[in-house]
Formats: C-alpha cells, structure tokens, sequence
C-alpha cells in the first residue's frame, strides 16, 4: 500500500512538472522533422525503388515512413496531454489560493536583505517614519490602492500587515490556454474516431455512391457508402490570359431516391456541405485521351432529303468509320505543324490500306458572326471533315470529407488564444507592506515587498517610482 | 547576365530603391557604432529606415493596384519575392515600434542588416520574381490576407528578439569581464536586465500572433483541402517554431533557467523559423511551396 502510494506520488511529480512539458516540446520537435525530411504516406513500392530494398526495410521498421501515425509519435502526444492535464490540475488549487484567499502575513526578511535568487522575483524596501503606524497605513491604503488594487489586513495592536492585489484572477490565464490546447486535442481525436477524408473520382456525367479512405500501403482504400449520390454534371477548367489556372470548377447534383435534391458548382476554396458532410474540390484529370470533336457530311448523297451527316469523337491515331461503303479515317497531328499553322489533318484507309492524307483548310469569310473560323477538310468531292473543337473527357477528384466535430477544434483555438492574451498582457501586482513600531522606540518601521512573477526590469522601475511618492508622504 | 526584380510598373523598383535605402541606414549604424556612439549618426540612420518604411508601403501600394489592373486581384503576398519583401517590410516596422519605447539604436546594426539581407534576396536572387502571377487558384482568398499578415508580425516580432538576443549574449558575457572599466562599444548597448524583458515582451507579441496565423491557416486549409492539418512540411515547420517559443515561455518560468540561456534560445529560435520559412519551401516541396508552383497536383 505504502509503495504504491509512494510510486502514486512519483508519477504525478513526472507528470506535473514542467520541466517534462520542455522535453515533450523538444522531442516532439524532433520526430516532426523526419517526417518532413523523408515524404510520408506514399505507396511502398515507391521507398523501395527510392531507398533500396535494405535501408527501406529499417526505415518501415522504425516507423520513418508513416511517423505521424507511428506508435511512438502517438505516444508522445498521449504524454504531452496527460501532462497538460495533470500539471494544470496539480496547480490551479495552489493558484486558486494565491488568488482567493493568500497569505497576507509579511514574510520575515533576514537582516541583510533578501537571497540572491530571490532578488530578481520581488523588491526589499525598508524604512522608518515619524508618523504613526495608523497614519501610515492610511496613506499607503491610498497610494499603492491606486495601482495595486484591493487590499487585505491584518493587523494587531499597533502592527499591521497589508496586503494589495490587482489582477490575480489572471493568473488562472495560463490554465485556460492549457484548457484551450484540451478542447483541440479533444476536437481532433473526435474528428479522427468519427470523421473521415475520402476521395473518389467522377467521370462527367456519371454519378456515385461511393468513396475511398486512402490507404497509406498501396492506396487501395476502404470503400464508404455514402447516404447520397454525388453526379459530375460538368468539368472547367477556367485560365487567366496567361495561360495560369484560375479555377477548378465542378458542377455537382445530389441525387437521393432519384431525385435531383441540390445542384451546385464547387471550386477551391468554396466547398459543397449537405447532410453532414463535406465535398472538396480535390483534382482533375482526363479518364480518356481529349477527341477531336468532326463532323462529317456525306456528299455522295446530296439527293436524299436528309441531310447526311453525323458527329465522330475521334482520338488521334484510331480509325473510325466514314459511313461511306469501305472507307475509314483517322485523325492525327503531324510531326511538324504544317505550313497553314493547323497542326493535324486526316488520313483515309481503304481495307487497312491508306490512300491518302488530307490537309485541313480554314476559311475565315463563312464563319460570320461566331468568329470561329471554320476549319475543314475534303477527300475527292465525296466527304467533309468539320473540326468542331475539342472533346475532353474529364473526370473530377473530389474529397468527401466528413468533420462534424472541427467546430471543437475552433471552439479551443479561440479560447487558446484568448487567454494567451490576458495571459501575457494582465499580470498579477502584488505589493506587501508591514508596519510597525520602530524597535529603538522612535517612530515607525516600514517594510515593502513588491513582487512580479515574470522578473520585469521595467515592472521594479514603475515600483520605485510609486514608493518614492509613498515616501514623500511619511 | 545578373537577374535584378526592378520595375516601376510592378513597384520592385521601389523595393530595389528601398534596399540601397536600407544598406545607408546600416552604414549609418556602423559608424554610430564605431565613433562609439554618436547619436546623430542612429537618429539619420532611423530617420532613412523610416524613410524606406514609407517607400515601401508604397510600393506595396503599386503593386496591389498593379495586380487589380491586369485582373489578377489578389493581395501582392503570394510568391517567394512577395514574400521576402513582406518580411524585410515589417522586420523594419517592428524595429521603428520597438524604438519608439526602447533607446536600442545599437539593434539597428542587426535590424537593417536582416532587412538588407531578404531584400537582397528577393532583389537578385533568381528564385524570386517580382512579376505578379496569378497564383494557384487556393490562394483566392480572404483568409491569405489575414494568414500572411499574422504571421508575418510574428516573424517580424521573432526576427527583433533573436537582434535582441544576439546583443544580450554580447552584453552579458562582457559585463562580467569589465565590470569597471568603461567599454565605449558596451556602453552602446542597454543593460542585460532590460534587454531580457525586451526579449520577452517582443516573444510574447509574436507568439500570439503565430498562434492566430497558425489557427488561421488551420481554418482556411479546411474549408480549402477538406482537413485542417496534413502534416506538410511547412505546417510541421511551423509546428516546430511554436513549440520553440512555447519551450521558451515555459523557460522563464522555470527555476533554473538563466536568462543568457533565454537569449540562446531566442537566436536559435529564429534559426529554425528561417528554416520554416525559406528552408522548407526551397528544400521541401509540399502544398506550400511557393518556389516551383504548379508543380503539386493539389488545387
């Protein structure tokens, strides 16, 4: 019984002190920086080709390629809040007493002064006076009330011990900021239990109920069913004039039981919230190689009524059908850009065989009020290629996160910095005074301790100053 | 050829005028120091550095209408050399604020010297541009604004504690050895007491506003990325400066803990904030990275 109180003791002595905080800052500091030296979260494939295979399989040992999340790391976060706790809780009562109910009783001063180490916490002064003691506790009531606050007393017979304090309820400042850091570690391991980043890629068009967790071994993810359908109506990219990206925009709809609940364009910057979770505009890309966007008509067949043309999606390189008995078509760009600046044109096959290249020509006098010039190609009289523009099949990379809880996490930075605030900037004044009759029976012994916790230079002048005043009064 | 940022029409030219500004306002420095302190000397070299604070707020002024013009309208606080001309601009602010409460002209060496050396940096280096770019499209937005300034008073606030410390370890060390006699470059300097307290105060102002920078990136990071914390280079660096001074608030407290170790720590804690600052981006690419954009597939 006695030992385990003894090691009791011994573990809130570690965890209470300070001096463990200033260790828990330095390492970890330390392990922070390795992660940011070797790039974390990548597939494993990728660190043994980058670090062969022997020093990749102590650095995976160690933890070095996931450390955020290594055992080690977390444990040193564990330490770091229980010794937050436990050091706040070990002194807010000592706190709570300097504050509420101190001792006011002057200390006793050896002869010579105050200790050395002491000297730079509080400021000795003594003195006597030919005034009486009541006089004089009158007027110091009166001068160091002023700046000092409130006072307490104690006094008998002729002797009195006053005691003056201004914004002690302050002190507890330096708790709150710890109470602040609680509520975000709190936020933040909610956020961790309950909430989730997930990522999922939608081509235009189609629509999803899933999204993938990221899996720091090979990516393949666990799979989450979300309450909606998420459809990519349309993929942009927007640019400045130079050419710079300006926005990623995805046109989104929800879709629950069938029905279109919500449509709404998300970028960077400005997300999409509904039903408790939250979709991000992650990335882009193409799910297919762009196609250029011809139409062709069919001039072997002017007679009929309808006009006879349709629309080919044509990526470059791949044959496609004219619509013409035997004849095929592919579209590509040429080596050099040719001499009327288009840069692709379009090679006829007959039976694998290629008969021909066709140039495209450009005519600006038909394309009227569009302004888009009309760029075409003709093979013998029997067929024209319109190049209509670009096809991009794009897909979207959303991130559907869900962060119920992050509001935790601001609720305790507001408060964090709040009383770092009144923590640095209202400090504790304290002044002690005791009087009494002078022991060679004449007049009147004055003592003064002024105190600062924070071993201000400044703080002692403005002291020295407000004693000069109380002795130009006795 | 030599790489120089000097345009009338983006406002480096200002910024180019400002650093020759800067390096008189040294020199003034150098020769108040060696005529073992003469004041006229530090009052014109304040008088110049206050003078290129001005030309700097202007030429700030230019290039964020500059930037409205060609319809880019973000804030001029996006890239490498905004970012540099940013920090010399208020590493000098906080130097002329510290002077208004503290007789330091001897940090004005120190001050103009740091102040010099980022304004050289964005000037010449061919890292840095002063052309104003659109950035990445994750930058448009309001929280840039609040995030840079922030943080950038902090490191203005960190940059004056390490001159203030670098001058305390001087003083102190000395103070012993010639306790009597009179050293004239000594005698420049404040006493060791009060440069302790400037230490700590100009810490404190600077940990407040790195602790609301760094809440603010937080924030902005969620609404734009989807997470508040990714564990980038550059929010572990800042991680790693905020529990620097953290350790060094809990310091003073500590028994123990003298205040020629506080001045260490001061230094080295700018040391590593320079590291999170020009070191991850030009080291460690990650979101943040500001020295080869467009380079990350993040938005």
């Amino acid at each position: 019984m006695n030992l385990m109180m003894t090691v009791l003791s011994k573990l809130k002595k570690f965890f209470s002190s300070i001096k463990l905080a200033m260790v828990l800052f330095v390492l970890i500091s330390a392990v922070s920086v390795i992660g940011t030296i070797i790039d974390q979260g990548d597939p494993l494939v990728v660190y043994k080709m980058m670090y062969g295979p022997f020093v990749f399989k102590i650095l995976y040992y160690l933890g070095f390629l996931n450390i955020y999340h290594s055992w080690y790391f977390i444990a040193l976060g564990g330490l770091f809040t229980v010794n937050l706790i436990v050091c706040s809780l070990d002194r807010i009562p000592k706190t709570f007493k300097i504050i509420f109910n101190p001792d006011i009783s002057f200390p006793n001063i050896p002869s010579n002064g105050i200790k050395e180490n002491e000297s730079k916490k509080t400021k000795y002064y003594n003195f006597n006076s030919l005034k009486s003691p009541n006089e004089i506790s009158s007027i110091s009531k009166r001068i160091f009330s002023r700046k000092f606050g409130k006072h307490r007393e104690k006094s008998g017979g002729k002797q009195f011990e006053l005691y003056f304090s201004k914004n002690g309820i302050f002190r507890l400042s330096p708790y709150a900021v710890h109470l602040g850091i609680i509520v975000i570690i709190a936020g933040v391991i909610l956020n961790i239990a309950y909430g989730f980043r997930s990522y999922v890629n939608i081509d235009e068009g189609l629509a999803t109920r899933y999204s993938y967790l990221p899996s720091d071994k090979n990516r393949n993810g666990k799979q989450i069913k979300l309450p909606f359908k998420i459809r990519l109506d349309r993929y942009a990219t927007k640019y400045y004039k130079d050419g710079m990206p300006k926005a990623y925009i995805s046109k989104l709809s929800i879709i629950k039981k069938r029905k279109v609940i919500m449509t709404k364009s998300i970028r960077v910057n400005h997300p999409l919230a509904y039903d408790g979770l939250t979709i991000y505009q992650a990335s882009y890309g193409h799910y297919l190689p762009s196609a250029a966007r011809l139409v062709l008509i069919n001039l072997t067949n002017m007679k009929s009524a309808v006009f006879n043309k349709h629309t080919v999606f044509a990526e470059p390189g791949t044959l496609y059908d004219t619509g013409i008995n035997g004849l095929k078509f592919k579209f590509d760009f040429y080596k050099k850009p040719g001499t009327n600046g288009i840069p692709f044109y379009i090679s006829i096959y007959k039976n694998k065989k290629r008969l021909r290249n066709i140039n495209f020509l450009e005519n600006r006098r038909i394309t009227g009020a569009r302004k888009f010039p009309l760029v075409f190609a003709v093979y013998k009289k029997r067929l024209i290629f319109i190049f209509a523009g670009v096809k991009e099949y794009y897909y979207s990379g959303l991130e559907i996160a869900k962060n119920s809880y992050t509001w935790i996490i601001w609720t305790g930075s507001i408060i964090m910095i709040i009383s770092l605030f009144f923590s640095f900037y209202f400090n504790h004044k304290t002044i002690r005074v005791k009087i009494y009759p002078s022991e060679s029976g004449k007049g009147t012994s004055v003592e003064i301790l002024a105190g600062s916790h924070k071993k201000m230079v400044s703080y002692y002048k403005k002291i020295d100053e407000t004693i000069n005043e109380f002795k130009n009064y006795i | 050829m030599v790489h120089a940022n000097i345009s009338s029409l983006d406002g480096s030219l200002y910024f180019a005028v400002s650093f020759f500004l800067i390096i008189l306002s040294f020199t003034g420095y150098v020769f108040y120091l060696l005529s073992g302190g003469k004041k006229i000397f530090a009052k014109i070299s304040l008088a110049v550095l206050i003078g290129t604070f001005v030309l700097q707020t202007f030429a700030f002024a230019v290039r964020w209408l500059y930037s409205y013009k060609i319809g880019i309208y973000m804030p001029p606080l996006v890239d490498l050399y905004d970012s540099l001309v940013f920090f010399s601009y208020v590493v000098i602010l906080g130097f002329i604020l510290l002077r208004i409460f503290y007789d330091f002209d001897a940090l004005g060496l120190i001050i103009t010297f740091i102040a010099g050396a980022a304004l050289a940096f964005a000037t010449f280096s061919p890292l840095a541009s002063s052309l104003i770019e659109p950035g990445l499209p994750a930058l448009k937005s309001y929280w840039l604004l609040y995030h840079i300034i922030a943080l950038f008073l902090a490191y203005g606030a960190f940059t004056a504690s390490c001159g203030l410390g670098i001058l305390f370890l001087i003083k102190f060390n000395k103070e012993k050895k010639f306790q009597k006699k009179a050293n004239r470059f000594l005698n420049l300097i404040p006493s060791s007491g009060i440069l302790d307290e400037a230490i700590y105060k100009v810490i404190i102002f600077g940990f407040l506003l790195d602790t609301v920078g760094n809440v603010i990136g937080a924030a902005w990071a969620d609404n734009a990325w989807g997470g508040y914390w990714s564990w980038d280079p550059k929010e572990t660096w800042a991680l790693i400066t905020w529990l620097t001074y953290a350790f060094f608030l809990h310091a003073k407290i500590t028994r123990g803990w003298t205040e020629k170790r506080m001045a260490w720590i001061a230094v080295a804690g700018f040391f590593l904030l320079v590291f999170a600052y020009l070191g991850v981006d030009i080291l460690l690419p990650g979101l943040h990275s500001y020295a080869t954009p467009g380079t990350t597939p993040i938005l």
